[in-house]
């Protein structure tokens, strides 16, 4: 197995870069703030998933994006930390 | 706010607006013209609205703006013009709902034209029994729908913890690089546009379904307008949870609107060929206050093919799948590069090369999902909004528009088409199944 990440680490980098990128300021965002009252539409649930994808080298599989999965950042988070725990480790050369 | 500019230039979506503007009034139709329409219960006040509009500054340099392009094949800007402001509103009694119970009788066919007119117009029509309508009619050149909603809470007054603040609205970055930094960055801005032109050239491929003819009836913009009540709409947000589309409830919607499409099709005997379906993204993060001016939006293009159709599970993964691959190459950004690069081109030249890979077919029909309307809008002109529907006008070609929303728990689609396009009776059967697609097979 590849190295572990913490989920809460990976839960403080989506709420990072949903700040950055993807909310107003002044909208009050945390890591257990659900999702739909944020009002995070299709494409922003994309664009979370590919930063993950560049920052954690992992995809979240269609089958994965589940409605718990997306509840809230902390629980994608959890979803993106459980997959890069349980790839393969690389083979040596 | 602070002092709002004598000129502004305009977005590459601005310009890409203009040229469907001028493609539809080459169709014999008004023009790129929105509206959104506001149903109020209570006792209307057209002096509170009259007072408001006088003492929004903002409100009134919108009205002022006429788009000109100062020389030829320099991109066109917007011109504050001088002089005592325009009568933005109109006060007129409504004597009940006109074309099938879309736009309150009374309101006229505006015809917004950008460089010569006020680009909004406000008709409130006080109606019988406590219920009168506000219309708010802008030309798509202006502003999108965000834009226009931004607009409207401008207007009103918001429930407490939704933002009593003012929409700003200009963008508060506005592009004005040098000529030095214009030129150095044109062979990266013009690899990036060829990338998009070309990804779009491929998913407009043929075959592709279009149901509107070559030779354009010059016709109004029909409008056909569907509520679910508060029940049906919780059994469509449980039928998108169960085909596990909760977070893509947007491509839940488009997935329906391509079978109600293919209905249409499939009953003129057409087969084979794909649905491609151009929808907006809204560029403002999410509770953003504005800008209210110009169109924030870039575009995805999706490609369905027929013999997917019919499983609604199987198109939505398909969408989804394209969006996710969209994003990931930056289709988006690339589309905006090219709109960017394109805003200096003169217009009916603009319009023949977005035809010109397909013949003048662009597209099968164009969606949008505007989400929640107006949300925390709790008084308007005196009033309570009890229902906002959103008029997108039906872009020719294609010739077909469908807009879904949602307004206090309820959903609401808006199909709007050309005589051209499809007969009523199709109209007809193509609402009928868009509705039961999005029930889960059980008619309303």
């Amino acid at each position: 197995m590849s190295e572990m990440i913490d989920s809460t680490r990976v839960a403080e980098e989506l709420v990072a870069y949903a700040r950055t990128h993807l909310v107003a300021e002044a909208l009050p965002l945390e890591a257990h703030t659900p999702l739909a009252q944020v009002g995070l539409d299709s494409f922003c649930i994309v664009e979370l998933l590919l930063f993950a994808e560049g920052a954690f080298g992992v995809r979240v599989p269609e089958v994965a994006l589940t409605h718990e999965n997306l509840a809230s950042l902390d629980s994608l988070a959890r979803c993106i930390a459980d997959l890069v725990g349980a790839e393969p480790a690389p083979k040596a050369g | 706010m602070g002092e709002l500019p004598r000129h502004l230039p305009i977005t590459g979506a601005d310009h890409f607006v203009c040229a469907l503007d001028r493609q539809m009034q080459r169709a014999g139709m008004p023009g790129n013209v929105c509206r959104l329409v506001v149903r109020l219960e209570g006792d209307l006040d057209p002096a509170r609205l009259t007072q408001c509009l006088d003492r929004t500054p903002a409100v009134q340099w919108l009205a002022r703006l006429r788009l000109k392009r100062p020389l030829h094949l320099l991109a066109p800007r917007w011109n504050a013009t001088e002089g005592p402001a325009p009568g933005l509103l109109v006060v007129s009694a409504a004597n009940g709902a006109g074309d099938r119970g879309v736009l309150p009788a009374g309101v006229p066919e505006r015809e917004l034209c950008a460089g010569q007119s006020p680009c909004i117009a406000i008709d409130l029509l006080p109606g019988a029994h406590g219920v009168g309508h506000l219309v708010l009619s802008w030309h798509h050149a202006l502003m999108d729908v965000r834009g226009a909603e931004l607009l409207v809470r401008l207007l009103g007054v918001a429930t407490p913890g939704n933002g009593q603040g003012s929409p700003s609205a200009i963008p508060e970055r506005i592009s004005r690089p040098s000529l030095v930094e214009s030129l150095r960055g044109y062979p990266r801005r013009l690899a990036f546009a060829r990338e998009s032109l070309a990804f779009i050239t491929s998913t407009c491929r043929e075959p592709m379904v279009t149901l509107v003819g070559s030779t354009p009836m010059s016709s109004p913009c029909r409008y056909r307008v569907h509520w679910f009540d508060a029940g049906e709409t919780a059994r469509i947000d449980e039928h998108c949870s169960r085909l596990q589309a909760g977070f893509r409830r947007s491509l839940f919607f488009l997935a329906a609107a391509v079978q109600a499409v293919h209905g249409v099709a499939a009953r003129r005997g057409m087969s084979g060929g794909a649905y491609v379906v151009p929808v907006p993204h809204d560029l403002r993060p999410r509770g953003a206050d504005g800008p209210v001016l110009s169109n924030q939006l870039s575009f995805l293009f999706f490609r369905v093919e027929a013999e997917l159709v019919g499983d609604l599970r199987s198109v939505i993964a398909s969408l989804t799948e394209q969006m996710i691959e969209q994003l990931r190459a930056r289709r988006d950004e690339s589309f905006l590069a090219a709109m960017e690069l394109f805003r200096p081109l003169p217009l009916d030249f603009y319009v023949r090369q977005l035809g010109r890979p397909t013949d003048g077919r662009v597209a099968t029909f164009f969606f949008s999902d505007a989400g929640e309307s107006c949300p925390g809008l709790a008084e308007l002109a005196g009033a309570r909004p009890t229902a906002i529907t959103h008029l997108a006008p039906a872009a020719r070609p294609p010739g077909l528009t469908v807009v879904t929303s949602r307004y206090r728990g309820r959903l609401c689609f808006v199909v709007s088409w050309t005589a051209d396009c499809a007969s009523e009776e199709e109209i007809d059967l193509l609402e009928a199944d868009f509705a039961v697609s999005l029930l889960g097979g059980v008619a309303p």
